[in-house]
């Protein structure tokens, strides 16, 4: 069956979508995402070193855009003002590369989505042509207007950035879904198998995480197992899970019990 | 002349262009991103790109994030 994720005239077999920070190096990055089995990989963009060894190994020699769609992102902006700029040198980094992952941060200590300024540079980026994946609180109200707006996947947080405390609000997330006409996927606060598996057998299209796997004690056996936790939320969500009961029902029959 | 470059204060040559920008600051010319005086400049116009005195630029790179 083919159960594809579609994005932004793309599809991808992948539903595990993951972040390239907090690495040791390059080389755990890759081996780490190719355990994964993800097919998006985020980056950030930011400042050359100046008067630094010219040498020095680039990201984009370790995950190459031809094998990867690399979705640049604006963390680090707290205007939208920041990430705009951010996204237009991001477009000019990746040879005219449309997709971005705009977030917009709110303050330095839970890094919560500032969404008065996400929603104005989402008008914006969307007016320039940007393809738009938007990180955003788990407010219903403002995930549909951010569709509505255009962006093409909202990406509502589990919990805060970094944090590892998995889906705090799984009820929002739910009616979220229920009124979405575009992929949905919980970017930020997945801390392990069992949070990938519940955001995507509440429906998600898909999981977005980074520090999960990186700060994972053995970051590519996490990476194996998010694939697998990923894959079977999305399984046992296409299933359509049993109704749940108050009380016990029994499995055996009761016919035919010995005397 | 005077550029300001990140953030740092770089001398180059009058009638520089970005391109030879880059080569004396040894930065790579490909992976680069760069925003002239708040306005992102092109990639097919990048290297050829002449600087003026007290120009502001940021040069900038994909590095690993989430």
């Amino acid at each position: 069956m083919d159960d594809s994720l579609n994005l932004a005239g793309r599809t991808y077999k992948s539903r595990l979508l993951v972040g390239t920070g907090k690495y040791k190096d390059f080389e755990e990055t890759r081996s780490s995402i190719e355990a994964s089995g993800a097919e998006i990989v985020t980056v950030a963009i930011r400042r050359t070193n100046i008067g630094q060894d010219s040498s020095e190994p680039n990201i984009l020699d370790f995950l190459s855009p031809d094998k990867f769609t690399i979705l640049p992102n604006t963390a680090g902006c707290y205007t939208a003002e920041e990430a705009i700029r951010t996204c237009k040198l991001a477009r000019e980094l990746l040879g005219g590369n449309n997709l971005v992952k705009l977030e917009v941060l709110g303050d330095k200590e839970t890094l919560y989505p500032n969404m008065p300024e996400t929603l104005k540079a989402t008008k914006d980026l969307v007016k320039d042509g940007f393809e738009v994946m938007v990180y955003c609180s788990d407010d219903p109200i403002l995930a549909k207007e951010l569709e509505g707006m255009g962006c093409v996947s909202v990406m509502p947080l589990a919990s805060p950035i970094g944090s590892g405390l998995g889906i705090q609000n799984p009820h929002n997330i739910e009616m979220i879904l229920s009124k979405a006409e575009v992929p949905i996927i919980v970017d930020a606060g997945v801390g392990t198998a069992s949070d990938a598996s519940i955001a995507m057998e509440l429906g998600c299209a898909g999981v977005l995480m980074n520090t999960a796997i990186a700060k994972a004690q053995k970051p590519i056996q996490m990476a194996q197992a998010m694939k697998k936790a990923v894959e079977s939320g999305r399984q046992a969500y296409l299933a359509g899970r049993m109704e749940k009961k108050s009380y016990a029902s029994a499995s055996s029959p009761m016919k035919g019990l010995i005397k | 002349m005077l550029l300001r470059v990140n953030g740092n204060s770089v001398e180059i040559n009058d009638g520089s262009n970005i391109g030879e920008l880059l080569d004396m600051l040894e930065i790579p010319k490909n992976k680069v991103a760069v925003e002239l005086n708040g306005t992102v400049i092109p990639n097919s116009e990048l290297l050829g790109k002449v600087l003026e005195d007290k120009d502001i630029l940021e040069i900038v790179r994909a590095i690993g994030g989430g």
